[in-house]
């Protein structure tokens, strides 16, 4: 039986014989990190079943996988797809860019309600008795057609009906829809046909009292199904309101989040249905939803990649870095204390438009942890656009925030050779960067220091976290010969 | 409208069959140009369409509203990426807003045909749909995003470059997420994938 991995190699294992990556990989050994080289990999891979074994699964798992997703497209289905493709481009179907499925349904309902009221209009002035079907919506009570008063209000495609003594009520014809496309667009079966959730608010000429009438008791049958189901009822239930739009869509919401004994059940439904942070912090409610992620993420303990994963579905992307930056301070996440791989993680799945985000928040911003923070996931990120602006903060005038600027430049991929070729004002600062990527300059430098056998291993390993990066600073800065290392 | 392609685009990802094809969409003939160019697509697209929605229906619909988008688009591709990454992108950018085109029931739960290209014998039969069962199964757990990752490493072989252009993020992040889905689905797999 293969067992979880317990080898500190085998991540790197994989990503070297696996992923084919050619450079070295990073391993976390009893506290300490450095790289390791292919060599080494292998090495350690033939002396360690446990990584053998786990390269042997994984390789027959991703085989497996590419055995069951072989998809054989015959010329008759190619032909259905592009026939497809064809009718959501044509003008008449509503599907063109940014308009939803639901309006091209609620179209082609639509007309046929229209048609439905027209001859509805109709056989009023011909048959008296025609049967119609009614609803009432502020009461279960079904009022028969011969109960309708014989001079009602009337607008194109409703009847409005009202009075002092009656309930309000609305009724249309609908024998022009089939039954069938009512209980499509009608998530639930429902007796309700004529008024049941989703009914177009263009088609909609009710008074206000009306369509309140009309909302509530949708919210009262919606409640009613809500208290009852669990599980993946309550998860589909969950999908057909998301699927809703605007205000009733909103309201709904408001309510089922407003049931005490729902709210935990829902979350737990949707938890085990691998719902997304974003999608339950929505349906806990609070607005913006940025807001509601934090809320929800200081409540509950997350990954560090469903937080990056949420944070990726925040529509605004400047928001993205606000929202990660406001997290910090309220997030659990399993995974260890070290600041800097949590906040790492974090930021290293953000869109590559992040890096400039954090710039704008780096030159704009006036907390200084904020501005560590962004430091820091700019080292996580090791994206080589940002190194200019890296250069000028470890120029700048703030001591600890050049350190961290130096750390992110060390960071950077090897073949940006911008630090090996600039001179800084803090050249100490400019060793230890060259140390962190282990770049042959370094070794030079380092010569020329006075440095125990241990210290220079140290610095001659590279590849530092955050806090042996300090280390490596002061080791640089005090223990220098070189008078050309100065920083003034 | 632009009929032809600079050098820089003909030397960037398409091949020389669809830098042609290209030219023959934006001169005018698009309806056949574009099926040309995206039919040898549609297996890889409908395998990552089923592999993120987990629903055969839903990645239908899925796969024509991104070959709309791609249609409407076309004109302004400029070929930095491979056609199929760039179709990859769309997808998966459209599959986290199902309500612009979902318009199918859900189906059935997902059966996969599974092709004899393991040449298995047929007493084994039983052991390898239990096993594409579980690995179904374990599938579910993940993200969407980590679906799509690991079916971009594992099945379309993409690097870890091509899998964050196609989901718009950096590579690490691209590798996070496939080591992610990885661990998690041999985590569940663990008894089946002994070797």
């Amino acid at each position: 039986m293969v067992n979880p991995p317990r080898c500190d190699f085998s991540d790197a294992v994989l990503a070297h014989f696996l992923d084919g990556e050619t450079n070295p990989v990073e391993v976390a050994v009893d506290g300490s990190t450095r790289a390791w080289t292919g060599e080494e990999l292998a090495r350690h891979r033939g002396e360690c079943d446990e990584c053998t074994l786990q390269l042997a699964s994984a390789r027959r798992l991703d085989a497996l996988l590419a055995a069951t997703s072989d998809i054989t497209v015959s010329e008759d289905m190619a032909d259905t797809i592009f026939e497809g493709v064809a009718a959501r481009l044509r003008p008449e179907v509503a599907g063109s860019s940014g308009s939803s499925a639901w309006h091209a349904r609620w179209a082609s309902v639509a007309a046929a309600v229209l048609c439905g009221a027209l001859g509805f209009a109709l056989a009023h002035w011909l048959d008296d008795s025609r049967d119609r079907e009614f609803v009432v919506t502020d009461a279960s009570e079904r009022v028969p057609p011969r109960d309708v008063p014989s001079q009602p209000e009337s607008r194109p495609g409703v009847l409005v009906l009202s009075g002092p003594r009656r309930p309000v009520r609305f009724e249309s014809s609908v024998r022009s829809v089939t039954p069938e496309q009512l209980e499509q667009a009608f998530w639930f079966a429902s007796w309700t046909r004529a008024t049941a959730l989703g009914w177009p608010r263009d088609l909609h000429s009710l008074d206000v009292g009306a369509r309140d009438a009309a909302d509530r008791f949708r919210l009262r049958r919606i409640l009613e199904m809500t208290e009852s189901l669990s599980g993946r009822g309550l998860q589909r239930l969950v999908e057909s309101i998301e699927s809703s739009e605007g205000e009733l869509r909103d309201r709904i919401v408001r309510a089922v989040r407003g049931v005490d004994d729902v709210r935990p059940r829902l979350v737990a439904a949707l938890r085990r249905e691998g719902a997304s942070v974003v999608r339950v912090a929505s349906w806990l409610g609070g607005a913006p939803l940025d807001r509601a992620i934090v809320d929800f993420v200081g409540n509950d303990a997350v990954r560090a990649t469903e937080v990056a994963e949420a944070v990726a579905e925040v529509q605004d992307r400047p928001g993205r870095v606000d929202l990660l930056l406001r997290m910090r301070d309220r997030l659990s996440i399993r995974g260890g204390d070290d600041d800097f791989a949590l906040f790492g993680q974090w930021f290293e799945t953000q869109p590559n438009e992040c890096s400039h985000q954090l710039l704008v928040a780096l030159r704009d911003g006036r907390d200084a942890e904020e501005r560590r923070a962004c430091l820091l996931a700019l080292a996580s990120r090791a994206d080589p656009s940002t190194a200019p602006a890296l250069f000028a903060i470890v120029e700048g005038p703030r001591q600890h925030e050049a350190e961290l600027a130096a750390f992110a430049l060390g960071k950077l991929p090897v073949d940006s050779d911008d630090l090996a070729r600039r001179e800084l004002r803090r050249g100490y600062l400019r060793v230890a960067s060259l140390a962190c990527r282990r770049d042959p300059i370094a070794s030079r430098h380092l010569r020329l220091m006075r440095l125990t056998d241990e210290e220079r291993a140290f610095l001659e390993a590279g590849r530092f976290n955050a806090h042996q990066f300090e280390i490596a600073v002061a080791l640089c800065r005090d223990r220098r010969v070189d008078p050309t290392l100065s920083d003034d | 409208m632009r009929t032809d392609l600079t050098r820089s685009e003909r030397t960037c990802r398409l091949s020389d069959v669809e830098v042609a094809l290209l030219a023959r969409f934006r001169a005018g003939e698009r309806e056949d140009s574009f099926q040309e160019l995206v039919r040898g697509q549609l297996g890889p697209l409908i395998a990552l369409a089923r592999r993120v929605t987990g629903d055969s229906a839903w990645a239908d619909d899925l796969v024509q509203e991104a070959l709309v988008r791609a249609y409407r688009g076309l004109d302004a591709f400029r070929g930095e990426s491979s056609l199929r990454t760039w179709l990859f992108r769309i997808l998966v950018r459209l599959s986290k807003e199902p309500s612009r085109w979902q318009r199918s029931e859900p189906a059935a739960p997902l059966s996969v045909e599974v092709p004899d290209v393991l040449g298995i014998d047929p007493h084994d039969e039983l052991v390898e749909r239990e096993l594409r069962d579980r690995l179904e199964e374990a599938l579910e757990r993940l993200t969407p995003r980590q679906r799509a990752a690991f079916h971009l490493r594992a099945v379309e072989g993409m690097d870890y470059r091509a899998i964050g252009a196609a989901l718009d993020c950096t590579p690490v992040a691209a590798r996070m997420l496939v080591l992610g889905a990885r661990k998690k689905v041999m985590a569940r797999m663990e008894r089946h994938l002994e070797w």
